[in-house]
């Protein structure tokens, strides 16, 4: 009935309930299921108004940021496979991007049947901005969705 | 750490390469370069000023 | 995965876009939109842009570069334009280690003992403030640290620069930035109007923004927007100076806040911490010593005259360098206006806003009083 179905994952507890769920209806519907994280590129954007850096500082914190997120991914990936794990068609899947634009992007994607996320997912580690998350995939989503609290 | 494939799932997709702020190495190449270009445009202008 | 990147030389045709767009932009405004404010007529009254609201090519150029993100681009600057605008620190850079020959060493060490007095003082005054309000808003001691060093020494760069150090949740960091960003751009805004409306002489101005605005980037703009000139004694003169001993006080900051923080942790953890002999040279800023160079050269008259009050006037060269500053600033500053996201700022929020703004609103008010309050000590060089 869904084809694929993509689930926004990240570890936290916010994402178990959509895994969760996702899976459910995976093994209800015999969809494929595809579990992505997604690494925040636009770090450096987020910290370019400053130019007075001192040696190393700036990459340092972005070293920083990126190996926090890479620490998340392996908890994500580890969530989705506990979750998901009897499941034939199921595949994890790590972005690098922005992760509102990828979560769009994995939407509006022809064989994605339905797109499950947390309105809470990829804020462990996100930028301000990703509160709004939900809102722009709801208003910029083609296919159907399911927003989780 | 992405790419190993673990039974039950696969893990398809690049991480992409580490992210950066400045088209330099670093940022003290940033700063060592703001010192060429000064040394540069101070030189042309001590240059075009000493007719 | 390959983590290197290409070469600067190989990534720089990338930038010549980003790079065009930012000239073209400077170019417009100096020779179009300048001076078309300065004749314009709004609701009767005389050039309202640049009398009221002190708007100049500074404020402009910032203006259209958050404009060309937030608007133009739908909030995210587009691919063959980010090189480009990668450069912008670059060029503030470049303009600031020229700004070395506006100064001999004897105002130098004018400037910078009444910019050591000052700072040093709201330093202390600030991280009181951020430890007691932690403490009252229960964050925890990564980000009360962070919080500390970024809201008493340079924003951002020191937020970015304190955070590996005191492992720092990427989330609360991203919160602690938007704040900064977010009362640094207003306080930019605002600050060319209370200077003017107060009458403040450009010592004070510029020994007050460079004391109470929190980002280097957002002291320097408030500076050219309240006197565009550069020159000995102006505004951004006097401001450089505080914001250069803002830079080279990071790595001492930063050692001081990791062991605060590491003190409240146990023996075994502690090993991540750095000495500060390790710090200093990891993280001194190299601009500084071109700055330094700058200024040695100066002294020694390499560049003609260089226009101190009572003196010879500027030599032609000396001319040609402040007015190739002006341009570079401007450059710089259209870029840095492009890393202003609004959709970030508009989600600030929690406990590091309300942390934030009380302190930074205490610091910007208590600074402008000291000014007012120590201004016949401040002699004018």
């Amino acid at each position: 009935m869904f084809g694929n179905i993509v689930v926004a994952v990240d570890g936290s507890e916010a994402s178990q309930e959509a895994v969760d769920h996702a899976v459910n209806m995976a093994r209800h519907s015999k969809a494929a299921l595809t579990g992505i994280f997604i690494l925040d590129s636009q770090w450096p954007d987020f910290i370019g108004n400053d130019w007075q850096s001192s040696q190393g500082a700036r990459q340092g914190f972005l070293d920083h940021i990126r190996q926090e997120q890479e620490q998340q991914a392996d908890a994500a990936r580890a969530q989705f496979e506990s979750a998901s794990s009897g499941l034939e068609r199921a595949h994890f899947c790590v972005h690098a991007g922005d992760p509102t634009d990828v979560l769009v992007e994995q939407a509006n994607l022809p064989e994605t049947g339905l797109l499950i996320t947390s309105r809470r997912v990829f804020q462990v580690s996100g930028r301000p901005s990703l509160k709004a998350l939900g809102t722009t995939l709801a208003r910029k989503a083609l296919h159907p969705i399911l927003l989780l609290p | 750490m992405a790419n190993e494939v673990k039974p039950g799932s696969e893990t398809i997709g690049a991480a992409g390469p580490k992210s950066k702020m400045t088209l330099f190495k670093d940022d003290r190449a940033e700063d060592i370069g703001a010192i060429i270009v000064t040394v540069i445009v101070v030189a042309i202008i001590v240059l075009l000023k000493m007719k | 995965m390959s983590n290197e990147s290409p070469g600067f030389f190989r990534q720089l045709p990338s930038a010549l876009p980003g790079l065009a767009l930012i000239i073209i932009t400077m170019v417009v405004i100096r020779n179009w939109i300048e001076p078309w404010m300065a004749v314009t007529k709004v609701f009767g009254m005389q050039k309202p842009l640049t009398d009221a609201f002190h708007l100049n090519y500074i404020l402009i150029g910032i203006i259209f570069g958050l404009l060309y993100r937030n608007v133009l681009f739908g909030g995210r600057m587009p691919e063959i334009f980010s090189n480009g605008f990668k450069l912008s620190r670059l060029m503030i850079k470049t303009g600031i280690i020229m700004l070395g020959s506006l100064y001999t060493f004897s105002a130098i060490v004018q400037l910078g003992s009444m910019a050591i007095f000052l700072i040093g003082g709201f330093v202390i005054l600030t991280i009181i403030m951020v430890l007691w309000l932690g403490k009252v808003f229960g964050l925890d001691r990564s980000m009360t640290g962070v919080l500390a060093n970024a809201l008493s020494i340079c924003g951002v760069s020191a937020a970015v620069a304190t955070s590996p150090a005191v492992e720092a949740k990427a989330s609360h960091v991203a919160y602690a930035i938007a704040t900064i960003l977010g009362f640094g751009i207003l306080t930019m805004f605002i600050s060319p109007f209370i200077g003017h409306t107060l009458g403040l002489t450009d010592l004070q101005y510029g020994a007050w923004i460079g004391t109470g605005i929190l980002n280097s980037g957002q002291v320097l703009a408030a500076a050219l927007a309240f006197n565009p000139n550069v020159a000995p004694g102006t505004a951004v003169s006097v401001a450089e100076i505080w914001n250069i001993m803002r830079v080279i006080s990071i790595p001492f900051a930063v050692f001081a806040v990791t062991v605060w923080y590491w003190a409240g942790k146990t023996e075994i953890e502690g090993g991540k911490q750095k000495s500060l002999g390790t710090l200093l040279v990891e993280k001194f800023p190299v601009f500084v010593i071109g700055f330094m160079v700058m200024v040695l050269f100066t002294s020694m008259g390499a560049f003609g005259s260089v226009g101190l009050k009572g003196g010879l006037p500027p030599s032609e060269t000396i001319k040609t360098l402040r007015l190739v500053m002006q341009w570079i600033f401007g450059f710089g500053l259209v870029g840095l206006g492009g890393y202003i996201d609004f959709k970030e700022l508009r989600q600030a929020g929690g406990a590091p806003l309300k942390l934030g703004l009380i302190v930074g609103v205490t610091k910007y008010v208590l600074a402008l009083v000291v000014v007012l309050l120590i201004k016949d000590s401040l002699v004018s060089i």
